[in-house]
């Protein structure tokens, strides 16, 4: 009970932190949905752990915590892969923003040199 | 005929405005009027302040974008001021100014839509790099040689000069880093000509390499990965034509 409370307690300040970084605009509420709903099923799962326990033997695992670790990582790899495509995506777009700046400063220059 | 020559610069404060003079010693015949642009790569050194002061015709990027990024402003602005042909040019001293007849002859002719300024075709030139860098080079021959089944003997050499078609396609897509084997292959699948003309080129001024050791290996693998991709995705698109060509 006092462990279900513990691990309550955590998640509950995690999820303020959440909200607190969205409020002052360092995440997009887009990303945020993301970490809020892993908060949210942690929850659950610690409220009601029996639905690990049955999920678990459905899939075949002995140990519910082997399950546990299988799920964080390959969520983590998700999301650590996700990330890297938004990276991609924008050193892209800071590419081409560069690159006609530089092409308008220098037209600019060189409309002034003509004047 | 315009042409332009493309000239990327990062901290070359000592050499740039050598090359810029050089370019300038040269005088067009009237088949070409013979332009340059310096493109600065966010250098941090006084490589802008030396251009400003020389009046020079070049454009700053704000932050450096690496080789790739800074040759593909050139092409976007060979484009936007109507050039018939562009031609890459080291502002470090390897390449040499006297070859710039031979390699845009080609393209003047309507021989080739592309031209490489080539050590290993012909015998022009005295400095050919070091062994382990032939070696890779002609590896990477090779695999260009299995996937188009054209022999491209000096892929890495980044003395090149392109025509309006290939000016469009650069501006709109051009590799970032270590662009010139990959960008050969996207040419050749699309079915533009390239031709390898023998040049000279000289060891760069200050002697260092934009390519170390350590990154050599990193070099080969993602330019073998880009050129297996492109190899792909081409294919793709090749079905597709064929399907839209039988419906």
């Amino acid at each position: 009970m006092l462990l279900t409370l513990t691990v309550e307690g955590i998640l509950l300040i995690i999820l303020f932190i959440i909200f607190k970084t969205v409020k002052s605009k360092l995440i997009a509420i887009k990303y945020s949905i993301m970490w809020i709903a892993a908060v949210l099923i942690m929850a659950i799962v610690a409220l009601v752990p029996n639905i690990l326990k049955t999920i678990a033997s459905i899939i075949g695992f002995e140990l519910v915590s082997n399950m546990l670790f299988l799920m964080g990582f390959l969520i983590l790899f998700m999301i650590a892969f996700a990330l890297t495509v938004i990276v991609s995506v924008q050193k892209n777009e800071i590419t081409v923003l560069v690159q006609e700046l530089g092409l308008l400063k220098s037209q600019i220059r060189n409309n002034e040199k003509e004047i | 005929m315009k042409v332009l020559m493309i000239i990327p610069a990062y901290n070359e404060e000592n050499s740039i405005i050598r090359t810029c003079n050089i370019i300038k010693d040269k005088v067009s015949n009237d088949k070409f009027i013979l332009d340059y642009v310096v493109i600065n790569d966010g250098s941090v050194d006084s490589t802008k302040e030396r251009l400003e002061k020389n009046n020079e015709n070049y454009i700053d990027l704000v932050c450096n974008l690496g080789i790739g990024g800074a040759v593909q402003t050139g092409y976007k602005y060979a484009l936007k001021n109507d050039y018939d042909v562009a031609i890459q040019f080291d502002g470090d001293g390897q390449h040499d100014i006297n070859y710039i007849e031979d390699l845009i002859n080609p393209i003047i002719n309507g021989d080739a839509n592309f031209s490489i300024g080539s050590r290993f075709v012909g015998n022009e030139s005295d400095f050919k790099s070091t062994r382990l860098r032939r070696v890779g080079i002609g590896f990477l021959s090779n695999l260009i040689k299995i996937c188009t089944k054209t022999t491209i003997k000096d892929a890495t050499s980044g003395f090149r000069a392109a025509d309006k078609n290939v000016i469009k396609i650069f501006a709109e897509e051009y590799p970032k880093d270590y662009p010139e084997p990959e960008s050969i292959i996207t040419l050749l699948k699309n079915r533009y000509i390239i031709k390898e003309v023998p040049v000279n080129m000289h060891e760069r001024y200050d002697g260092k390499s934009s390519i170390n050791a350590m990154k050599s290996l990193y070099y080969m693998f993602k330019v073998s990965l880009s050129i297996f991709i492109a190899n792909l995705s081409i294919r793709r698109s090749e079905e597709e034509d064929a399907v839209n060509i039988n419906s």
